[in-house]
């Protein structure tokens, strides 16, 4: 075992890592260390073979992999980004000045860095069987979204020849036209909710173009079958949610595919006492992307779980900056206190961005809160000398809507749980009160 | 010949009504350009309701003239024991996706490939080329890239 000093380690080399990495180094970071549980960097994106990211961020059509490889591309620009793939983070610890990362692999063993800064970009995990409990047998053939995405796109297996896809989020809509493609039958998609949280694109793209069912407002409540999956039980849900057994139906099939929600994957986070949002299951971070723990940073799918990889790149890239700014004003401060040998200097730290809410003055940030119709608001805690772009869930679909976030309104003809509604605030929208309020109001016209 | 269409321009979703009378026939109302040998007479003459806005009025008019998709998949790889994904360089006529996909089964590559080359020029027929979306270079390890 061996320690190392570094000025930035990122968890995770997916689009939130790559993205924040490569503008940690444009930013003068210093020294970057890259950690991948893989041996491919890229993350999710290698798997999504569809067309459809980029278009805001490249102003243009890219598969998953081609999103991906721009920024590898990009990070061959950086000598001073060193990559550890194949490595797992096991421990995140923050000391006095420094967070302690416990890492592992085959190749070096345990190595602990020292890094002045981290950065959060482990993304998210899909939620299983088991987190809906699901009655019936335990037989081979229930595959999450994503298992069965890899399996197909990176493998080169099919995972069955008729499906049911329970959930119709954009995972299970891309999946039903993957599985059509390559000659598998799909029974149908069914969700529980009375409305897809897909976009429509891939409502049209993805069902209509092959005529695949879409039973909304169901959902499966028996597993049938011995070794492997014969069938599932389907059956109507009421307002809330419990299914109707006299209408329950049968759909025979070897193969039920579940895409039912993402989870942010914290588990590092908490071990490192970062403080989350019980709304995102993700931390509760500032405008900076800096969360409760001063020097760790949280960007991606670990922060809340996105619509759009666009969205990503571009949060990452503000998580990277920042992730700079703090060590290279923690580097200032040092070489000013070994310099004078004045160690009170130190504490006399300013509004600098190398200090997180938590060791803020409480009135230095704006809080954001969710009125009427709102899910969930990233960030958390808002800077009152910057715009900040806002990423708002809102909890249930209306039309003709009005979104406000203090002295900013906006008019909008629709609004849905699929489709993550981004709002600039600037300094001149709020008060000079602690809280934003953000809310859904019908409109007036 | 009426068809409803769920347009796919933005996020809005509005259900499209276009009304063509039988062949190719005239009726009132506003339309925009499309392809495949519909000539611009056809075009001013379809009834395309329930849009929001120009955008959605040409969205339907290709859907139900000459709809078109880009077409992604996997395809093997000499050696090695992962898939190469691949996509068409363009879109293609919506009814040549099985027949695209066919093709694509049929395909194995050889390494070293770089994003965007060409696989197969004229895939199926279609006119367009089908290209690898991904660098993959045969090294120990597969693709990965160690740095």
């Amino acid at each position: 075992m061996h320690e190392v000093n570094v000025d930035l380690l990122i968890v995770g080399a997916g689009p939130a890592g790559l993205a924040a990495a490569i503008a940690a180094a444009e930013a003068g970071a210093g020294e970057i260390v890259l950690v991948d549980r893989l041996a491919e960097l890229g993350g999710i994106l290698q798997q999504c073979i569809h067309n459809g990211f980029g278009l805001r961020f490249f102003k243009e059509e890219l598969t998953g992999p081609e999103y991906a490889q721009r920024f590898m591309d990009k990070l061959a620009d950086f000598p001073q980004i060193r990559i550890k793939a194949e490595t797992m983070v096991i421990e995140i610890a923050p000391d006095q000045r420094v967070t302690r990362v416990t890492t592992v692999n085959a190749r070096d063993g345990l190595v602990i860095y020292n890094a002045a800064a981290i950065i959060l970009a482990m993304g998210c995990r899909e939620r299983p069987r088991g987190a809906i409990n699901t009655p019936g047998t335990r037989p081979a053939g229930i595959y999450t979204a994503g298992s069965a995405q890899r399996l197909m796109n990176v493998e080169g297996f099919l995972p069955g020849r008729r499906a049911v896809i329970l959930g119709s989020g954009d995972i299970g809509l891309i999946m039903a036209r993957r599985l059509t493609l390559e000659g598998i039958k799909v029974e149908a998609v069914v969700e529980l909710m009375p409305y897809s949280s897909g976009l429509t694109r891939n409502i049209v793209q993805c069902l209509d173009d092959f005529g695949i069912p879409l039973y909304v407002g169901h959902t499966v409540t028996e597993i049938v079958g011995r070794d492997r999956v014969e069938g599932v039980v389907v059956a109507p849900v009421d307002s809330t949610r419990v299914p109707d057994q006299k209408r329950a139906f049968r759909i025979d099939c070897d193969t039920l595919v579940l895409s039912v929600g993402l989870i942010p994957e914290n588990e590092l986070s908490l071990q490192a006492s970062v403080l989350l949002d019980q709304a995102t299951g993700g931390p509760v971070v500032d405008s900076d992307y800096q969360t409760s723990v001063p020097g760790i940073f949280a960007c991606g799918n670990v922060v809340h779980v996105h619509d759009l990889v666009d969205d990503v790149s571009e949060e990452s890239i503000v998580a990277g900056r920042s992730a700079a700014a703090f060590v290279n004003s923690r580097r200032d401060e040092r070489d000013l206190c070994d310099r004078r040998d004045r160690r009170d200097l130190c504490d006399r730290r300013d509004a600098s961005s190398a200090l997180s809410f938590s060791e803020h003055r409480p009135d230095a940030f704006i809080e954001t809160k969710a009125g009427r119709n709102i899910r969930s608001i990233v960030p958390q805690k808002l800077r009152r000398d910057r715009p900040t772009v806002l990423y708002i869930r809102v909890a249930n679909p209306e039309q003709d809507v009005v979104i406000s976030a203090g002295g900013l309104r906006r008019k909008l003809r629709q609004v849905t749980p699929g489709e993550t509604v981004r709002l600039t605030v600037a300094p001149e929208h709020c008060s000079e009160e602690l809280q934003l309020t953000v809310t859904v109001e019908k409109s007036e016209a | 010949m009426k068809h409803e269409i769920t347009c796919t321009a933005c996020p809005m979703g509005c259900r499209i009504t276009v009304e063509l009378e039988e062949a190719g026939g005239v009726r009132g109302g506003a339309g925009a350009g499309g392809e495949s040998g519909v000539s611009a007479a056809d075009v001013s003459n379809a009834r395309i309701t329930g849009n929001s806005c120009r955008r959605g009025a040409e969205y339907a008019w290709e859907e139900i003239t000459a709809p078109k998709r880009v077409v992604t998949s996997v395809v093997a790889v000499k050696g090695q024991d992962r898939m190469l994904p691949v996509r068409t360089a363009q879109p293609i006529p919506k009814e040549c996706i099985f027949a695209v996909m066919d093709a694509i089964q049929r395909i194995e590559v050889s390494l070293p490939v770089q994003t965007g080359q060409i696989l197969v020029s004229n895939i199926a027929g279609t006119g367009v080329s089908l290209t690898a979306s991904k660098n993959m270079m045969d090294i120990q390890g597969g693709f990965m890239r160690a740095r």
